[in-house]
């Protein structure tokens, strides 16, 4: 995967002030989120189909009700209403 | 009478604490006095304590393993096992950070390497000539080798090497100490000022990269060099069973 990318351009933070912890953070908290760690973590070992069905309905499940639960958040949070209690 | 029979009968299955240790008939009749008592012991018990109902499972004694279990899904249901694996602390994996919610890093524009990164200088040094330290962080065990930018090896060190002996290996602790001796070597070969790759996720992933500070090192950049694989081939190892 990496010899595919240039090396020290990919996957790099540059320390700034000499704060590696903070650099080692961004790097941790970019990865983590896209998911990469999580790939790492799932092909250490053999993950069966039926695992795999498993995991990928749970996420497709939790996917639809996120988006429905923003759009409800967005909903209710909405400004600039003509009539902000709408009912009442 | 046909319990005493049954008794006799019985006398082999009973535990052989009080069955062989003595021989003949007296043996036999003691053991029959015992396990008349002990079976009317455990018929009273049977008929009150372990009655089935029609689903096939008891209704009083929870201490009796139900017939449809197995020793898997027991241990899954066992809360105290539960909650003991919730009160450990979670294991380092050098990935401190993973799940934090900033954007401090969105408002520094130097934070990325861009087209003209390997041709700045640090100390004089361009970045593209910096020398590399490569960590290679494992549960078990973190291996760091130093090298010019031309990728040839000057130095190898690894916990094991640094005297930390099998599951020691597989600390922070560990993983800084062997970080300090090796900033230490670099300094002496020259190499103040060093590009840092990580690969693996281990307690040495952080650690390793503070030790090189500690030691007096100086780190220009960190690279995760993690080998994902999104099509696994081999196919790895089963999974361990619980």
């Amino acid at each position: 995967m990496m010899g595919q990318h240039a090396k020290f351009i990919a996957r790099t933070v540059l320390v700034q002030n000499n704060d590696i912890e903070q650099a080692c953070r961004i790097i941790n908290r970019i990865m983590g989120s896209e998911g990469w760690f999580d790939q790492y973590r799932r092909t250490r070992r053999y993950e069966k189909p039926f695992m795999a069905r498993r995991r990928i309905n749970f996420e497709k499940c939790k996917a639809i009700y996120n988006e429905d639960m923003n759009r409800k958040i967005q909903f209710v949070l909405r400004a600039n209403r003509v009539d902000p209690f709408p009912g009442c | 009478m046909a319990l005493q029979n049954f008794a006799r009968r019985a006398f082999w299955t009973l535990p052989s604490s009080f069955s062989r240790h003595s021989s003949g008939h007296d043996a036999r009749i003691i053991c029959n006095r015992i396990s008349v008592n002990w079976l009317s012991s455990q018929s009273e018990k049977w008929s009150t304590k372990n009655r089935l109902d029609l689903n096939g499972t008891s209704t009083v004694d929870h201490a009796r393993r139900h017939f449809h279990t197995c020793a898997t899904r027991l241990k899954k249901d066992d809360l105290s096992r539960a909650q003991m694996a919730a009160s450990m602390p979670k294991q380092d994996e050098g990935t401190q950070g993973e799940n934090m919610l900033d954007v401090i890093y969105d408002q520094q524009t130097d934070v990325f390497p861009d087209e003209g990164t390997p041709n700045r200088l640090f100390d004089g040094i361009r970045f593209a000539d910096l020398p590399i330290c490569d960590i290679t962080a494992t549960p078990n065990n973190t291996i760091m080798t130093l090298s010019n930018s031309a990728g040839i090896v000057k130095s190898i060190h690894s916990c094991g090497r640094e005297g930390f002996k099998n599951t020691r290996e597989g600390t922070n602790v560990a993983a800084q100490a062997t970080a300090i001796t090796m900033a230490l070597r670099g300094i002496a070969f020259g190499m103040k000022n060093v590009r840092v790759t990580v690969a693996g996720l281990g307690p040495g992933r952080m650690a390793a990269i503070k030790g090189l500070t500690m030691g007096g090192m100086n780190v220009i950049s960190i690279t995760d060099k993690t080998p994902i694989a999104w099509s696994s081939f081999p196919r790895p190892k089963k999974r361990r069973k619980l």
